[in-house]
């Protein structure tokens, strides 16, 4: 069993005071068969890491991540005259490790921590974030933090038999619907919006589409949340990866009202 | 130089901007966060808007018209063939990922040592292809949709593309696949051996998994 999307009242009173949430959570659930494809805790920050230490930060990590990417920023200028000049410069680099499960992204402003299918829990998520800032901080010193976020992109694949000729919303609350007096297919379908999860008070951008289906005789749809926190995010370390730890129960608050139990079936 | 001669040098043909499924895995805004190309907007798009590749895209029609505009694009780099095979194999387990809540745990790890063995240094001919996610792909999916999970070895095509056999005895079935399925089949009937080949769609294939597959295990 995977815990998925899961919130964590029954492990409060094991868990250290200064990580239990004072925010409203919904009780715990597992799905066994977890759609989210990629789950990611990012941290930004305001003065920009300079190539030497994004070459540094990538030494360090290419220990438990050996598989390195460099990104390349090529740059081309094109005139009205048809002219044109090109630049590269390093924007960053990925790295994973070898079982491409686990990932991480550095760049001049960011650092990720990218955990893919099977995601196994949020705790472990969670504690690899911490322990990768720490280590850049170890390395290039303290940033100042800008933005908290984390970000789930879910992949929910439907059978037809199930979905054909069935309305968007017995599967999710978040949809699209024909005019009164029209029916038809929804042949692509692809919108965002930022919303604050009340419980929360966390601010969210939400996209929702369907994608090329993963699976045969299905159709897959998107549900990627991103939730993330610019202000007030405190100075203290603890304090700030509680707040991180925090914008999971927006998450999965978010992830809960807009999925039926049609959808909760199928993951189940 | 032209807009598009420029465009094409550090590889964004027309053919790529607007392909509408461009598979350049680390393109996508969606592996990781998209910070790339949100906090790089300093000409007219980011990279995200190229790598979106639609048509339509304003950054797009925009070089394409020749107006003066800068082009954005982040892309990786591999160097020796040890560390391109082991790319190829991070990317065909990120490709198993993704299908990880339908396939089991024990048959996620077969793929995987399958992988590790199949691109090994030492083994493999630096002129070959490596292999196709895409093809890779259409393979899961049909693991998937048949739930057999029964095959005997895998390969990799000249092509790149991913062939899986299974042998029983005397009986084999062997398939590519390609964008459509290449598959032959040899079975002991009537005291010989009887062969047959075809050239199916994925979804017929699939389809017709458990007549194949029936025939070779008798």
């Amino acid at each position: 069993m995977c815990p998925l999307q899961c919130t964590v009242d029954t492990r409060k009173a094991s868990f250290p005071a200064r990580c239990q949430r004072s925010v409203i959570e919904r009780d715990m659930v597992y799905y066994s068969k977890a759609p989210i494809i990629e789950a990611v805790i990012d941290v930004q920050f305001s003065n920009a890491l300079s190539l030497r230490e994004l070459e540094r930060l990538r030494d360090r990590f290419k220990k438990s991540y050996p598989s390195v990417q460099e990104r390349l920023q090529v740059q081309v200028t094109l005139g009205a005259d048809g002219r044109s000049s090109q630049s590269t410069s390093t924007d960053g680099f990925q790295l994973g490790d070898s079982n491409g499960s686990d990932l991480v992204l550095l760049l001049p402003q960011a650092a990720a921590t990218i955990r893919l299918p099977p995601y196994g829990a949020w705790e472990k998520l969670l504690e690899r974030a911490r322990y990768n800032f720490d280590e850049l901080t170890s390395i290039v010193g303290r940033r100042q933090v800008t933005r908290i976020a984390t970000r789930f992109i879910n992949r929910i694949d439907v059978p037809n038999a199930l979905i054909i000729g069935a309305p968007l919303s017995k599967f999710f609350t978040i949809t699209v619907a024909f005019p009164q007096g029209a029916v038809g297919n929804i042949n692509g379908t692809s919108f965002t919006f930022s919303a604050q999860e009340r419980a929360t008070g966390f601010w969210a951008n939400v996209n929702f589409s369907n994608a090329a289906p993963a699976l045969l005789e299905h159709q897959s749809f998107l549900l990627d949340i991103d939730v993330y926190k610019r202000d007030g995010i405190d100075l203290n370390i603890d304090a700030m990866w509680n707040q991180v730890d925090e914008l999971r129960v927006a998450k999965n608050n978010l992830f809960e009202a807009a999925i039926t139990d049609e959808v909760r079936k199928l993951i189940a | 130089m032209t807009a598009l001669a420029a465009l094409a040098e550090v590889g964004l043909t027309s053919e790529r901007l607007f392909a509408p499924n461009a598979r350049s895995t680390f393109f996508r805004p969606s592996l990781g966060i998209d910070l790339t190309g949100r906090r790089n907007e300093t000409a007219v798009k980011s990279s995200d808007a190229i790598s979106a590749s639609q048509p339509g895209s304003d950054a797009v029609a925009h070089v394409l018209r020749g107006g003066r505009s800068t082009v954005k694009r982040s892309v990786y780099q591999a160097d020796s063939l040890a560390q391109r095979l082991f790319d190829a194999r991070v990317e065909l387990k990120m490709a198993t990922a993704r299908y990880a809540m339908h396939l089991s745990q024990e048959a996620r790890d077969r793929l995987f040592a399958e992988f590790d063995y199949l691109l090994e240094e030492e083994t493999w001919d630096p002129s070959d292809r490596l292999p196709s996610a895409y093809s890779y792909q259409s393979f899961l999916k049909w693991l998937i949709y048949t739930s057999d999970c029964s095959w005997s070895s895998l390969g990799i095509s000249d092509d790149g593309t991913i062939m899986a056999a299974w042998v029983r005895g005397q009986n084999r079935l062997t398939a590519d696949f390609g964008d459509k399925i290449r598959w032959s089949q040899a079975v002991l009937a009537e005291g010989e051996i009887q062969t047959s080949a075809g050239r199916f769609s994925l979804e017929h294939f699939a389809k017709r998994a458990k007549e194949f597959l029936a025939s070779v295990v008798v």
